[in-house]
């Protein structure tokens, strides 16, 4: 069906990429050689500070710590949704990946309002950790778990045949270990890489939960004196970073294409009696903390009805405008994720340059991506057709795409080959193929892909603030304005909204996938 | 015939595949649809809109020039515009920036990003608050002054100056913004170029080994002692205002107003005209209107309570009276050459 020649479609598709996602990073990176030959570059460049090996060195380790947290908490919902059946169980799921729907900035906003000390849950200053490395912990543990959720709940149903047969050892070790190894190959790597680096690169949460971390340094470069150069070289590390685990899950990925596997549900045990009662139990209480907190702290700081209203009323074209820039892009970002995810399972060759240049721009600063995207389209040979228009939120968004392209590779790699082999020979028409065979088939993944690529991009604040068309502010940057000169009823009512408008977009389509994964 | 029917599919999806990329080329002229209007002008506006809109508004309306308009947020601390216009210096596309301080337009002004204009309506701002070729000029300025808990503070030993940060009695009870951003780094480079550097990093070096809470912005300043987890903090009159209209329990200070302190910091809003922007003549106009003395009365009257900087008859209670303060004697351009180098050494005591 495919030749291992590389054809002109996949050259165009590679090299749209490149022109989209890459050479806004080249642009600003390439402004860094002549200074480095030059050595020019500031004396206070970070090779001479160790405070900036430090901040390195605590973005890491809280990134890392997010990374065991989450594993902690996704990992026992994931098996408890895997291998048992019980009354309610696809609201309970549902539910379970509605913190992820949260925007961190506006999580953050609502754990501070819970626990200042004029918070509803106020502790004394000498207990309270929200501000600082546990708050960050905790915001971004419960924004993020839901996503390692996907992936563990994923790989455990995939796995689960072989499972089963590895039950049958006698031994207690060998049979985790093969488990784990199944996991790994299933999906949980690239979960965990998105959960890293959502952490690593994140500034706004550690800003309002009062952390200095590696970003803020690259941050201070750039806000504080301007100088994109230092912030340029501040972010080496983070592509070199980006590249390695490219190099490694694309190598993961390589080996996992050997398996083939049908989407085969075997069947779970049916829980009751006290067993069900611990299971309730555990998810009201478990829900009522991550989600009940923050909404209900959004909800009291609003205090009254007509705040509600009112700021839904004062800021509708803002909404408009996210909404519109949000969906457009989730459908541009998808259908380049899933036209790469297509030729990547085709041509394994192309899969570490795929990787590399999906992974290089989430590890790149917003605001740094934002200024390569300037230098790149606002060109006046091309007039106001991309710079000053809408199209360059969208091209924000492109930082997104490694989530959609996860998703739809995971969800892909189960599905035989012989299986599009056979359908091509019938039809003789690769678009039937897709759209006949292989979409049905991983239509799960790809309603995952679009409903989270959605929900980043309705919140991206990083990129967009500095890209948005003049006239076309979104709701994001609305709310980071209104923190400063706002009241707090009014951040609270928009918070609220945001969260809403997402759960109402979102929520049907998560809870359709649902219904199909989990009957 | 089979290989007919075969080869009749082939061409119709391959019609069809023509007519999804003629629609996916229409979505995307659709979504570039943000053409080029002549009879524009674009603003950079680092005021936030619930303040500049109206003025903005006004200004369509008397005029017939659409405007467009980008926002900052507090995120950003006006470096979302300034970046932006730095990154656009090859190919402009603002033709105003109203901001909402001083010293990043100045420097702009140094990176060559203004074009000069000095606008008749400034001829009756004071010289100090405009630049002597045009430039830019200020207006509507705010203060820094200290917001105090009333709950939390003694009213017979209230804290009364920028020194009192370092102070052993005020130990962990006081705030400041993050002093490498804002009207905070603005400050702090004052301190930077009228006692000179060493001053400044010894005072500063004091603020943190006084447990003074370095928080987020000036916002967070404000409301962290309006909740009581500090006893007071340095802030910006807007601020301030702002939480005394929703009826907080905290007061204003004046802070430095004696004889021999340095007296209060004053930053205007500025505006520039950008170099080469595309619409020129309609940000000169802009400009004008933005300058007339009306606009001062509407921000002081706003909730932000922004001091006029020409005398403005009936002026209301909450706003300060520039006349009747002390006010820090500032080289707004020493200032702003020093903010980088203050910034940086800032940022080695602050971000660790």
């Amino acid at each position: 069906m495919h030749s291992q020649r590389i054809s002109k479609f996949e050259i165009a598709i590679i090299f749209l990429l490149l022109l989209l996602v890459v050479a806004p990073i080249l642009a600003v990176f390439l402004d860094l050689i002549n200074p480095l030959i030059r050595q020019d570059i500031s004396k206070d460049s970070f090779l001479t500070e160790t405070r900036i090996y430090k901040l390195f060195a605590k973005s890491l380790y809280l990134s890392f710590a997010v990374l065991i947290s989450c594993t902690i908490i996704a990992f026992p919902i994931a098996w408890l949704f895997s291998k048992y059946s019980f009354p309610f169980k696809g609201i309970f799921a549902t539910l379970t990946v509605v913190p992820l729907f949260i925007p961190p900035y506006i999580s953050a906003i609502s754990w501070m309002y819970a626990f200042d000390s004029q918070g509803w849950l106020g502790f004394p200053d000498s207990f309270n950790f929200i501000s600082g490395f546990g708050g960050n912990l905790l915001v971004f543990s419960f924004w993020l778990f839901p996503l390692m959720f996907l992936f563990f709940h994923n790989a455990l149903l995939i796995g689960k045949p072989y499972y089963e047969t590895v039950s049958l050892y006698r031994r207690f070790w060998p049979g985790i270990r093969f488990k784990m190894t199944l996991m790994v190959k299933y999906g949980v790597i690239p979960g965990m890489i998105l959960t890293f680096v959502l952490v690593f690169v994140n500034f706004s949460v550690p800003g309002v939960l009062q952390l200095n971390v590696y970003p803020t340094e690259i941050f201070a470069q750039f806000g504080a004196f301007y100088d994109q150069e230092q912030a340029a070289l501040l972010s080496l590390p983070n592509l070199i970073i980006a590249i390695f685990l490219a190099v490694f899950i694309s190598k993961h990925f390589h080996r996992q294409s050997r398996f083939g596997l049908l989407n085969h549900l075997p069947g779970f045990q049916t829980v009751s009696g006290f067993k069900l009662i611990a299971i309730y139990t555990f998810f009201i209480a478990f829900l009522l903390a991550v989600i009940g907190i923050p909404i209900l702290s959004l909800v009291l700081r609003t205090e009254s009805f007509s705040t509600f209203i009112q700021a839904i009323a004062d800021t509708y074209m803002q909404w408009i405008n996210s909404l519109l820039f949000a969906l457009a892009g989730t459908l541009v970002i998808c259908l380049m994720a899933f036209l790469l995810v297509w030729h990547v399972r085709h041509k394994p060759g192309l899969q570490i340059l795929s990787m590399i240049i999906l992974l290089l721009p989430m590890f790149v600063s917003g605001g740094l991506y934002a200024i390569g995207l300037i230098q790149v389209w606002n060109q006046s040979f091309l007039g106001g057709f991309v710079y000053g228009s809408s199209l360059m939120v969208i091209l924000s968004y492109f930082r997104f795409m490694p989530i959609a392209f996860f998703l739809i590779l995971i969800g892909i790699s189960k599905l035989p080959k012989r299986f599009e082999e056979i359908a091509y020979l019938s039809t003789g028409n690769k678009l039937a193929v897709i759209s006949k065979i292989v979409l049905p088939q991983i239509k799960n993944s790809v309603f995952g892909a679009l409903s989270i690529t959605f929900i980043f991009c309705f919140a991206e604040l990083d990129t967009v603030v500095l890209t948005y068309p003049p006239g076309m502010e979104t709701i994001p940057v609305r709310i980071f304005a209104l923190l400063h000169y706002g009241t707090h009823q009014t951040v609270a009512a928009l918070c609220l909204w945001q969260v809403i408008i997402i759960i109402a977009i979102v929520l049907p389509l998560s809870g359709l996938i649902n219904q199909k994964l989990l009957k | 015939m089979i290989g007919s029917s075969f080869c009749c599919t082939k061409k119709s999806n391959q019609k069809k595949m023509k007519s999804k990329w003629i629609y996916l080329l229409s979505l995307l002229l659709l979504l570039a649809s943000c053409a080029q209007d002549k009879n524009e002008v674009v603003i950079y506006c680092a005021l936030d809109k619930m303040y500049s809109e109206p003025i903005l508004k006004d200004f369509e309306k008397q005029s017939g020039i659409k405007i467009k308009v980008v926002y900052d947020t507090e995120l950003t601390k006006t470096v979302g515009l300034v970046n932006r216009i730095l990154a656009e210096a090859s190919n402009p596309q603002c033709d105003v920036f109203w901001n909402n301080e001083i010293s990043r337009t100045i420097l702009l002004q140094e990176k060559n990003q203004l074009q000069p204009y000095p606008s008749p309506s400034a001829f009756d701002i004071p010289s100090k608050y405009k630049d002597s070729l045009g430039y830019w000029a200020g207006f509507a300025a705010r203060a820094r002054i200290i917001i105090y808990n009333k709950s939390k503070c003694n009213p017979n030993d209230l804290p009364s100056s920028m020194m009192d940060l370092s102070k052993e009695k005020w130990k962990g009870k006081a705030a400041i913004a993050y002093p490498l951003f804002g009207t905070t780094a603005t400050h702090a480079a004052t301190l930077f170029s009228e006692y000179g550097n060493d001053w400044a990093m010894d005072f500063f070096e004091a603020v943190k080994e006084n447990e003074v809470g370095i928080l987020d912005g000036n916002a967070t300043v404000r409301d962290r002692v309006v909740s009581g987890d500090y006893w007071w903090g340095f802030t910006d009159t807007d601020d301030a205002n702002g939480a005394i209209e929703d009826g907080k329990n905290v007061g204003i200070i004046y802070p430095d107003q004696k004889d021999d302190e340095m007296g209060m910091l004053i930053i205007p809003n500025t505006i520039a005209l950008i170099k080469d922007g595309p619409n020129q003549e309609n940000g000169k106009l802009l400009i004008d209107f933005v300058l007339k003395p009306k606009t001062e009365e509407i921000l002081a009257r706003a909730r932000s309570a922004q001091i006029p900087l020409r005398p403005m008859p009936n002026i209301p209670k909450n706003v300060m009276n520039l006349d009747s303060v002390k006010q820090m004697d500032v080289d707004f351009y020493r200032v702003c050459g020093q903010l980088n180098e203050s910034s940086r050494k800032l940022g080695k005591i602050f971000i660790k």
